[in-house]
């Protein structure tokens, strides 16, 4: 009876080769280096992409943050409810042109609108004495993704906002993005004592009068390391990740 | 497999390749090649990202890893832009969430008054190989965050 030759004790029979890391990272390297850049067709959709993930993170957070909590898709007048319909640019809130997603609490109450692409009044305007509904577009901001109060205005004024979120998807110049967001946060509110946020069910408290949060989010993982200090004036940074794995 | 699998060397050898190429390329995405060769770029060694004195190379091994998981992830959206496949996923996950009798098919952006479907301007899904490269290298960056937003 022959014996098997002893295998050495590190061996194990039918397991894959642990990856390389250099080589992957090498090959990864030569897929990055052979891309287009992307027209701007397809560098908007891209963003818009970018945009409803964060939309429908957020969702996610109210549907698993308020007990009893629903989502409705509201299509634009007369539209399918199996198709979403956004802005590709600064818009108004158009319930007859955009889909947006009503957040309904457990009583049934709509308590928030959610929409894409919604230029809102600044607080400098209104600062300033500006008539409400008139501001100049030097005067209006863009939200990438924001929660309004139920029934607000079609360009509704800072106050009428809940919650503003700025998406960027893997931006160079990420101090940058974050400096943007400091200027969405001056645009939307007043720095005060912390208070109830405008949605408790995400943020508790915002030092921020309206108490209406601001976001980044960011597909860059690098923007983590800018949550503080900024969240001490009421703007929350996050790293929101592809869904890489449901991808293929 | 998971990066604590590795030794520190790896991790750092594959970051000096990301930085050295980086550096070195000149095409199209060259801001975003930029970016991702300051992620990559060797950190001062008497110097860590709070800018206090680090000289113990213990503890210098988790910021490293961190640098990886960073610069990793950016090159990740490069070289795997949204496609196809991401929409799908994203109309996956928004099904989840919202309450409708019917499913939600398919996203479109108003051009204008032209409705133009994100599909139509998103690439094909990567092929067989380079889906694995990337399922091969997923491993090394974090999971879904905690915080859903």
């Amino acid at each position: 009876m022959s014996t098997k030759p002893t295998e050495a004790p590190s061996k194990k029979k039918n397991q894959p080769a642990p990856p390389d890391l250099v080589k992957a990272v090498g090959k990864l390297l030569d897929v990055a280096m052979k891309a287009q850049a992307p027209s701007q067709l397809q560098a908007m959709t891209r963003d818009k992409l970018f945009e409803m993930l964060v939309l429908t993170r957020m969702l996610r957070a109210f549907r698993r943050l308020v007990p009893g909590g629903r989502v409705v898709h509201q299509p634009p007048g007369g539209g399918s409810a199996s198709v979403i319909t956004v802005a590709c640019k600064p818009a108004l809130a158009d319930k007859n042109r955009f889909s947006y997603f009503q957040l309904i609490d457990s009583t049934g109450v709509v308590i928030g609108e959610t929409w894409t692409s919604v230029e809102f009044e600044s607080l400098s305007w209104t600062q300033a004495g500006g008539a409400a509904g008139k501001a100049p577009r030097r005067a209006r901001h863009e939200l990438d993704v924001c929660i309004l109060k139920p029934g607000a205005d079609a360009r509704p004024p800072f106050h009428q906002v809940l919650a503003g979120v700025s998406c960027k998807d893997v931006r160079t110049a990420t101090k940058e993005n974050v400096r943007e967001a400091l200027g969405l946060r001056r645009e939307t509110a007043y720095l005060n004592r912390p208070a109830r946020s405008a949605i408790p069910w995400l943020i508790p408290l915002v030092p921020a009068h309206p108490a209406s949060p601001i976001f980044l989010a960011s597909s860059d993982l690098d923007v983590r390391k800018y949550e503080s200090p900024v969240d001490a004036l009421g703007v929350y940074v996050r790293f929101v990740r592809r869904p890489w794995e449901a991808e293929s | 497999m998971e990066i604590n699998n590795f030794k520190p060397e790896d991790i750092e050898q594959a970051l000096h390749v990301i930085y050295e190429r980086a550096t070195t390329y000149d095409g199209p995405l060259f801001r975003e090649f930029m970016q991702l060769a300051q992620l990559a770029a060797p950190r001062s060694s008497d110097e860590d990202k709070n800018g206090e004195v680090e000289t113990d190379a213990v503890e210098t091994e988790p910021e490293t890893r961190q640098q990886f998981e960073e610069a990793l992830s950016f090159l990740m959206v490069l070289a795997f832009p949204a496609h196809k496949g991401t929409e799908k996923a994203v109309l996956v996950e928004l099904n989840e969430v919202v309450n409708s009798d019917a499913p939600i098919k398919s996203l479109q952006m108003l051009v204008g008054d032209r409705r133009v479907k994100l599909s139509s301007h998103l690439g094909r899904r990567p092929t067989l190989a380079r889906s694995e490269l990337q399922s091969s290298l997923l491993a090394f960056l974090p999971r879904s965050t905690e915080v859903d937003l």
